[in-house]
């Protein structure tokens, strides 16, 4: 168990590296120059610093500010074109300096992301206000879409093969390959159209121009339910029909297992082998599917709060790309990467914690 | 050798594919026949001209007295040309051009107009009609479907044809060498050590100039041009592999250590296997220009980690079976192995997660062009075509068929999947 631990947790570290690398040479190669962005005057504040300097002590300036002066990374191929490499190496970089910070900044280890070139806000402080929606959103909808699919599954699960069976199977297959975005769209359309049901509220999740001061927090929260209805279902909608396959599959197959038959023969009956034998055994690998939902949630958020107007991180990164404000848009990446990775720690962890064997075979290899 | 090539291709079984696919590939191959306001023929002045057929070119237009001039074929008004002969395409619209007499918003069920010669607006007749409407700014929608199909389907299958090549080398690689059977000699690991740098930059810094200039001049051609250079970056670290060289003293040097491979290579698609897909596609896009080749590229770049994961499990599964053993018992070389047996055995397996990833790639398509990422400006596809519903609500038409299009595509690619597994 520890040496299984061990060995998943050191798989994580390599992991973290790439994505910080990776997350590092796509910033680096973003479109636009970011001092250009800074003086294009979005904000004055920031231009008009040293109303003295000229263009180029400004433009100087803010490299500097930005460690944009500085060499890439710790080490590089000296200019002068030679048959010979030449390795120039470098304590000083940006590289360094964007991970580990320098003497003027904290780098992104110690939550230190830049600044929005658009607002001058600290990128951190948009996305800590943002994270919370796209995260309610996307737990709630994992929730809900656990609780609906463990009973149906195992509804199906009980006579494979039968007509019911079968039905449900296509039936799924349809749900599973209709775009979420699509459905978002048919259930607006129909709910929040005022020539069709003009029952729900179409964008946002709160009145516009916010609640009033007076309102207490209950208050507040039975106003933002109409809001939340239409984008909980099709969040849930679109990890539901993989998870019931999931579950469906994983049950009929533990149902086929020896040590059921063995149960059955010893005379226990239907119900106390599907809940004393089979669904404890079926359940465990839905913890490990979680780590595969949770992904595309995140992904779809995007497209989800893109549709709806939900100010969460999928908006952000939508509206940062549109107007190139390339450190929010890689932070938002760097974040739901890290987000991703840890559940996907946290769900192997628990996994072997729940289902010893697991952490068994993966020594043994 | 032969006979093997053709057991793989029966292992294929591609008459199996659905009726629908085959329409939506049809249809993505005669997409520039199917909509196109540009006529296929036309009899003008006695001459036979193919205007489709043709881009960029000149079209002689005689005017009422008798004086021609060549005007392009892609601005002339060709409703409105008295010809001896003329046949549409079947939608006679082109995607992305603006009607403006049908702007707007019009129903499909909406009456629609054109100007004729003499300027009055008069009534489409039924064979030039926006049958599945128009957009804001008058593009027909069906042509819009049309050449989205293109698109989608290209993307589909050109990104799952690189990740398909990617995984099963990269699977095939893990599940064949496994851990213990690839051994080579210390003193070849400590060079392939030492010369990575070298190689790196003979092959790529040296070169980058080169490398950047073929990219500016057409994707294919840099691809190309990258292609050479990683076959040289690998040729310098791995040209002691392909010297079967026999030391004669055995010492610390020369002894062989065996690689695990296999491990590596897990551990890299856990990796890749952790990171959000959709948000790291969705980034790439926004930072490299956008065109359709980049936008294959990316998502094939990014979904090979399954196809390479089912590979090495096949082949560890095979290695077990009792006839590959009796073959190799009963002397048979590892090629025939490899194209008689192995590989036919694999491809169904393949086949069938790679029919799941161009369905997958196709959703992330439309996602990305809904969301107007990754596809250059003015490009009609699925998703652009449901955005603009965004806008207007009463336009039930640009919710309906684009998502009709996509999702009929989408359950008949998934219920070939399933049937195949």
């Amino acid at each position: 168990m520890r040496s299984y631990l061990l060995k998943r947790i050191l798989i994580f570290i390599p992991g973290i590296l790439f994505l910080v690398l990776l997350s590092f040479v796509l910033l680096k190669n973003a479109p636009g120059d970011p001092v250009e962005q800074i003086l294009s005057g979005q904000h004055p504040e920031m231009s008009s610093s040293n109303p003295a300097n000229d263009d180029a002590t400004l433009r100087a300036e803010i490299e500097h500010r930005l460690g944009l002066d500085l060499p890439l990374f710790y080490f590089n191929f000296s200019d002068d074109t030679s048959f010979l490499p030449h390795l120039e190496f470098h304590t000083k970089n940006q590289f360094s300096r964007w991970l580990f910070g320098s003497s003027d900044s904290n780098g992104i280890i110690r939550g230190d992301f830049g600044f929005s070139y658009q607002t001058n806000v600290p990128v951190i402080n948009i996305i800590s206000s943002k994270i919370g929606w796209s995260l309610f959103f996307t737990l709630i909808s994992i929730l809900i879409a656990y609780l609906i699919s463990v009973p149906l599954g195992l509804n199906l699960a009980l006579d494979p093969g039968s007509k019911k069976d079968r039905a449900y199977s296509l039936l799924f297959t349809i749900l599973f390959s209709l775009p979420g975005f699509w459905v978002a769209m048919f259930l607006m359309f129909i709910f929040c159209n005022p020539e069709m049901m003009n029952l729900l509220p179409s964008s946002g999740v709160m009145p516009t121009g916010g609640f009033d001061e007076s309102l207490s927090i209950s208050e507040k929260f039975i106003r933002t339910i109409p809001y939340l209805i239409i984008p909980t279902i099709t969040y849930t909608y679109s990890s539901f029909a993989f998870l019931t396959g999931n579950v469906k599959n994983s049950i009929a197959q533990i149902l086929q297992s020896d040590y059921i038959r063995t149960a059955r023969a010893k005379g226990l009956n239907d119900k106390g082998i599907l809940y004393k034998h089979a669904l404890p055994n079926a359940l465990l690998p839905l913890i490990t599917i979680f780590s595969h939902v949770f992904p595309y949630a995140i992904g779809g958020s995007v497209v989800f709060e893109t549709i709806f107007n939900i100010p969460g991180m999928g908006l952000t990164i939508f509206q940062s790309i549109g107007s190139q404000d390339y450190p929010v848009v890689i932070t938002i990446f760097l974040f739901t990467g890290m987000i991703t990775m840890v559940g996907f720690l946290l769900s192997d962890i628990l996994y072997a914690i729940a289902d010893p064997r697991i952490s068994f075979q993966n020594t043994e290899q | 050798m032969k006979k093997g090539i053709q057991t793989f291709y029966k292992s294929l079984n591609l008459k199996d594919v659905p009726a629908v696919l085959k329409i939506y590939i049809l249809i993505a191959l005669l997409s520039p026949v199917l909509a196109n306001e540009k006529p296929l023929i036309i009899k003008y002045n006695g001459e036979l001209f193919f205007p489709a057929f043709t881009s960029n070119a000149y079209f002689p237009i005689k005017d009422s007295e008798g004086l021609t001039t060549n005007e392009r074929t892609e601005s002339i008004d060709w409703k409105n040309i008295a010809s001896e002969f003329i046949l549409y395409a079947p939608v006679s619209w082109s995607a992305g051009h603006s009607d403006l007499e049908n702007g707007n918003y019009v129903s499909p069920f909406a009456k629609q107009y054109f100007i004729d010669t003499n300027g009055d607006r008069k009534e489409l007749p039924f064979s030039k009609r926006h049958f599945l409407g128009t957009t804001r700014s008058g593009e027909d929608v069906l042509a819009g479907l049309i050449q989205g199909t293109r698109i989608s389907v290209w993307i589909g299958f050109a990104s799952m044809f690189i990740a398909g090549i990617f995984g099963v080398l990269i699977g095939g690689l893990a599940g064949f060498l496994g851990d213990y059977k690839f051994k080579v000699s210390r003193i070849t690991v400590f060079y392939f050590i030492l010369m990575l740098v070298p190689a790196w930059y003979y092959s790529f810094t040296i070169q980058s100039g080169a490398i950047t200039a073929c990219f500016s001049n057409s994707i294919i051609s840099g691809l190309l041009r990258l292609t050479l250079s990683v076959i040289l970056f690998a040729f310098i670290l791995l040209w002691p592999l392909l010297m079967k060289t026999k030391f004669r003293t055995r010492n610390y040097f020369t002894r062989k250590i065996s690689i695990p491979i296999d491990f590596i290579i897990m551990r890299i698609i856990e990796i890749f296997l952790s990171l959000p897909r959709m948000v790291m596609i969705l980034t790439i896009a926004a930072i490299t220009k956008p065109s359709v080749s980049t936008l294959v590229l990316i998502i094939g770049l990014t979904s090979w980690t399954d196809i390479a994961r089912i590979t090495r499990a096949e082949l560890l599964k095979l290695r077990e079976v009792d006839f590959i053993n009796a073959e190799k018992s009963i002397g048979l070389g590892i090629k025939a192995i490899l194209f008689k047996h192995i590989l036919p055995n694999i491809t169904p397996v393949i086949i069938t997660v790679l029919i799941f990833g161009v369905a997958s790639a196709i959703m992330t398509e439309t996602g990305l062009s809904f969301l107007g990422i990754g596809l250059p400006a003015g490009t009609v596809t699925w998703g652009t075509l449901m955005f603009a519903a965004k806008e207007n609500f009463m336009a039930w038409w640009l919710v309906l068929f684009p998502g009709l299009a996509i999702s009929i595509l989408l359950i008949s690619l998934n219920n070939y999947g399933k049937r195949l597994s």
